[in-house]
């Protein structure tokens, strides 16, 4: 039995021919010619009337065919179809990826996302009356976009509002959402995946074997060249030399040569040309100069001559915001010594106070809670009866974690070993060292060594809870004057290496948020801020997040586009704050593998197999319909010219 | 310029069937007493032994008759069928005229509407041109009622020359019996335009009558259009054999073709002019 999916037509109908028979009886608009006599064309007309053998009827021929042809079109429009099975009464399931590599683009101009659609649609199209459907758009997580409806028209606008992400792809988590969709067991539930198939594992996905499930893929290429990785970091030893990482797959099947440029702040910083087997992977370095203001980091891949051998442009580009690392505040608790206060000035990147000089008090000034105001404090020769939290270099004397013990003093003791993996060692020669008195420590079995001497550690790595110290057995200032270690480039580098361990990551370039798209940015927020305005670099206007004081940051999430995010305070009056900035971007071996997959494998090594198209449900005959109202209009044309009447 | 030999009143160029005194023998008679022997054909007498007398053609004046139609179906075509007619009418008036021929017009549409009475002579020229140029279109067309008028009013014999379409829904044949019955010389022209001989017409139309307005409304099509010219022969052709079954003559014309050529060459052809 005939079905028909668009209905609309068919209500049309006694409109339509209606009309067309209306049109035909009224007066038709004819021509006035002046003629000498109509007699012999009324004798005429009635000699052709007369000899019709269809006198009687007195019909137009022309009507009847031009309401067939009308009739014959207006069922072509109305889309009859013959169902042929599948979905008849069912509940069609569309996960639809909409995950980064769905932006490839491969031969014929089309994205795969934009196959994909018109893929979806053609679905849609097929349901049958009393079918349903929903949407269910996935990338590395799943959005349901309608309700399971038997509305085409709903389908299809939600359809056509879909837009990609630059996120990556999980069909397993997706499909667990809709697993309550296909347990109707009054209806037959039938899963579709249009996707590219790079959608991550699916082993522990499992699926009734009732519930079929069509795998449509869209895409044909795997040919990219992209940036799976990107760090920064601070160079070593003094400076504000900063370096920046990318690395550099081919995914393809052919060799491959890319240029790889690095912009800083809009200009050119760096280029390099790197040559890629299949599956070949280069790390490419850049120098990164700074300043005192934040600047804008952009390494782009070019693929030459021509562009679209690759087909995912979208990893071809890493963005970052790459702050100057701020000043170590640190803070010198000491009654004197000439040679920490000399050393400590000397390093660029220790805030000064506006002397010019190190914050400096004397030991009996010193109070718990002030190691929660520095980035690092250093103890020379005291050991306070309490420390509070914050990092703490201790100059001959221990800091006073419990188990950590002064044995007492030792004599002429000499350095035999020090562990060079540790970052304070780093190009710190500590063979010039000569002791003549230093501290027996006791250390803690969770305690690192790094400087032993012949009577014990030298050097002790302490943690406590939270507080972290560097515990140094000598004093400075008992080191003898020739020769001494303290005249040695080594003492400056060891306390530099010191400081920027101690105060952690703050030390580095703050590349903090530099994020996966799709991961959750967490930034900190000033104390009068109740909200926060966030806008990617493309989008229209900003989305708002409310501020929960009391949280240690607010959390950015829906990072669904790679490219720069700003992040705009605001307090109660409406008042714009102040303003940060932080990236996200693909980098990602899984999202820059977009070589289709010629099936899905589900739990047990199920295999489905990949499709090209819809599954066709239903035979169209609209086709043969329309040739049909074609013939007629056909006939119609040649009968007016011909002008016989019934 | 007629066929027949005609009897009139005055000596014309015309042969006259009444045998009077002329030079053209026209036959012989028994002898009787009394006859003049001057007349006496010898060589009969010498052959046959019988006394015949000689008789001779008398010539007398012909009457010419123009009958002009002059109804509204007339004012149709390029060229205007009436203006044609009415040189047509004028040349053979003039012929006529010259030729010392009493040559009288009449115009008509439902009825007589004008005559110029029967004169002879060239000076009459003037003023048969005159009439001719008077005459307009008007009304609609009834051949019979006025050739039947027409033919009561000149009684004298001649020859009688119907310019017309001919389209009349009465018929024609009426108008050609009052002229035959009465022994005249018939001769029938019937003048159309090259656009009722092949209509040129397309499309949805409403065809509007020139005489009674009526209207008729018709999509143009092939086989439409045969079949009006297949009446339209039909009626040129029986026209033609109806006047040939009773002695007229019948000739058609196109508006297309000179009037001159027709009054020279195919009324010559045809007999009409010598």
């Amino acid at each position: 039995m005939f079905q028909f999916l668009s209905m609309g037509w068919l209500y049309a109908a006694p409109l339509l021919i209606g009309g067309l028979v209306l049109l035909y009886f009224l007066k038709l608009k004819r021509r006035e010619v002046g003629i000498s006599s109509t007699y012999l064309w009324q004798n005429a007309l009635n000699d052709l009337r007369v000899n019709s053998p269809f006198q009687r009827l007195r019909t137009n021929l022309l009507l009847i065919l031009q309401l067939l042809a009308l009739i014959l079109l207006i069922l072509a429009l109305s889309r009859p179809v013959s169902p042929l099975g599948g979905l008849k009464g069912s509940d069609a399931v569309i996960l639809i990826d909409v995950s980064a590599s769905m932006s490839a683009k491969d031969a014929g101009g089309q994205t795969r996302f934009e196959k994909g659609k018109v893929e979806a649609l053609k679905v849609v199209d097929d349901l049958s009356f009393g079918d349903r459907a929903v949407i269910v758009a996935f990338d590395d997580s799943a959005h349901v976009l309608t309700d399971m409806t038997e509305s085409k028209s709903t389908l299809r606008r939600a359809l056509e509002q879909l837009e990609p992400t630059d996120r990556g792809s999980v069909l397993g988590g997706a499909i667990q959402r809709v697993r309550g969709l296909l347990s109707n067991a009054e209806r037959a539930p039938e899963l579709y995946v249009i996707s590219d198939g790079q959608v991550g594992s699916l082993e522990s996905v499992t699926l009734d074997e009732s519930v079929p499930l069509h795998y449509i893929r869209v895409g044909s290429s795997g040919e990219n060249v992209g940036i799976v990785s990107f760090d920064v970091h601070l160079a070593s030893g003094f400076g504000d030399e900063t370096r920046v990482f990318v690395a550099v797959q081919n995914l393809g099947t052919e060799k491959r040569t890319v240029g790889v440029d690095f912009h800083l702040d809009g200009e050119l910083a760096g280029s390099r040309e790197v040559t890629l087997g299949p599956n070949g992977v280069s790390s490419v370095p850049f120098d990164a100069p700074l300043g005192d203001e934040a600047r804008h980091a952009r390494i782009t891949l070019d693929h030459g001559d021509d562009p679209s051998v690759d087909v995912f442009p979208s990893d071809d580009e890493v963005v970052a915001i790459l702050r100057p690392p701020k000043p170590f505040n640190v803070l010198l608790v000491s009654d004197g010594n000439l040679f920490l206060h000399s050393a400590l000035s000397e390093d660029p990147r220790v805030a000064k106070t506006a002397e010019g000089a190190v914050p400096t008090i004397a030991s009996a000034s010193y109070k718990p809670e002030l190691g929660g105001e520095f980035d690092v404090v250093v103890l020379d020769r005291v050991t306070p009866p309490e420390i509070g939290a914050g990092s703490y270099l201790c100059f001959g004397a221990r800091p006073p974690f419990s188990g950590l013990t002064d044995l007492g003093q030792i004599e002429n003791t000499e350095v035999i070993d020090q562990d060079e993996t540790h970052p304070v060692t780093r190009f710190v020669n500590f063979s010039t060292l000569e002791l003549p008195t230093a501290r027996r420590l006791k250390p803690r079995p969770k305690d690192v060594i790094v400087v032993s001497s012949t009577f014990g550690p030298l050097v002790i790595d302490a943690r406590d809870a939270d507080r972290h110290a560097l515990v140094i057995a000598f004093n400075l200032l008992e080191l003898p004057l020739e020769g001494a270690w303290t005249f040695d480039p080594s003492f400056p580098i060891f306390l530099s290496n010191v400081i920027r361990y101690l105060a952690g990551s703050s030390a580095e370039v703050r590349k903090d948020l530099l994020l996966p798209t799709g991961d959750v940015a967490e930034v900190t927020y000033p104390k009068l801020a109740v909200k926060a305005k966030v806008q990617h670099e493309k989008a229209e206007k900003p989305t708002e997040i409310k501020i929960v004081q009391g949280d240690e940051s607010l959390r950015v999430a829906n990072l669904d586009r790679r490219g720069i995010y700003t992040v705009t305070f605001v307090d109660e009056a409406g008042q714009d704050l102040n303003q940060t900035r932080f990236a996200a971007n693909i980098v990602s071996t899984a999202e820059s593998t977009v070589l289709p997959a010629e099936n899905l494998v589900l739990q047990g090594g199920k295999k489905v197999d990949a499709s090209e198209e819809a599954i066709e449900t239903n035979k169209d005959v609209w086709k043969y319909v329309a040739a049909a109202a074609l013939l007629f209009l056909m006939l119609e044309w040649w009968v007016y010219n011909r002008r016989t009447y019934l | 310029m007629s066929r027949k030999i005609l009897q009139g009143k005055v000596k014309g160029e015309k042969r006259s069937k009444k045998r009077g005194q002329s030079v053209e023998f026209a036959d012989h008679r028994m002898y009787a007493p009394g006859d003049d022997l001057r007349f006496l054909d010898w060589s009969i007498y010498a052959r046959l032994d019988q006394l015949m007398i000689k008789l001779f053609l008398e010539e007398e004046d012909l009457r010419v008759y123009l009958l002009v139609d002059s109804s509204k179906s007339m004012d149709y075509g390029r060229p205007n069928k009436m203006r044609y007619a009415l040189k047509v009418a004028a040349a053979l008036g003039y012929i006529g005229l010259v030729n010392m021929n009493r040559v009288g017009i009449g115009t008509f549409s439902t009825q007589l509407d004008r005559v110029f009475r029967p004169e002879r002579g060239r000076r009459n020229l003037p003023k048969m041109i005159q009439f001719l140029e008077a005459t307009e279109p008007e009304g609609r067309t009834d051949l019979g009622r006025a050739c039947k008028r027409f033919a009561q009013e000149h009684r004298a014999k001649g020859v009688v020359i119907l310019i017309s379409d001919f389209l009349d829904r009465h018929g024609y044949q009426d108008a050609v019996r009052f002229f035959t019955a009465r022994k005249m010389d018939v001769f029938c022209l019937q003048v159309l335009a090259p656009q009722e001989l092949d209509p040129p017409l397309k499309g949805d139309l409403k065809l509007v009558d020139a005489e009674d307005g009526q209207e008729t409304e018709i999509t143009i099509s092939e086989p439409l259009v045969e079949r009006y010219k297949a009446n339209l022969g039909a009626l040129m052709g029986g026209l033609r054999e109806f006047c040939h079954k009773r002695g007229a003559r019948y000739m058609s014309a196109s508006t297309a073709m000179p009037f001159d050529r027709l009054v020279l060459d195919q009324l010559r052809l045809h007999g009409l002019v010598r």
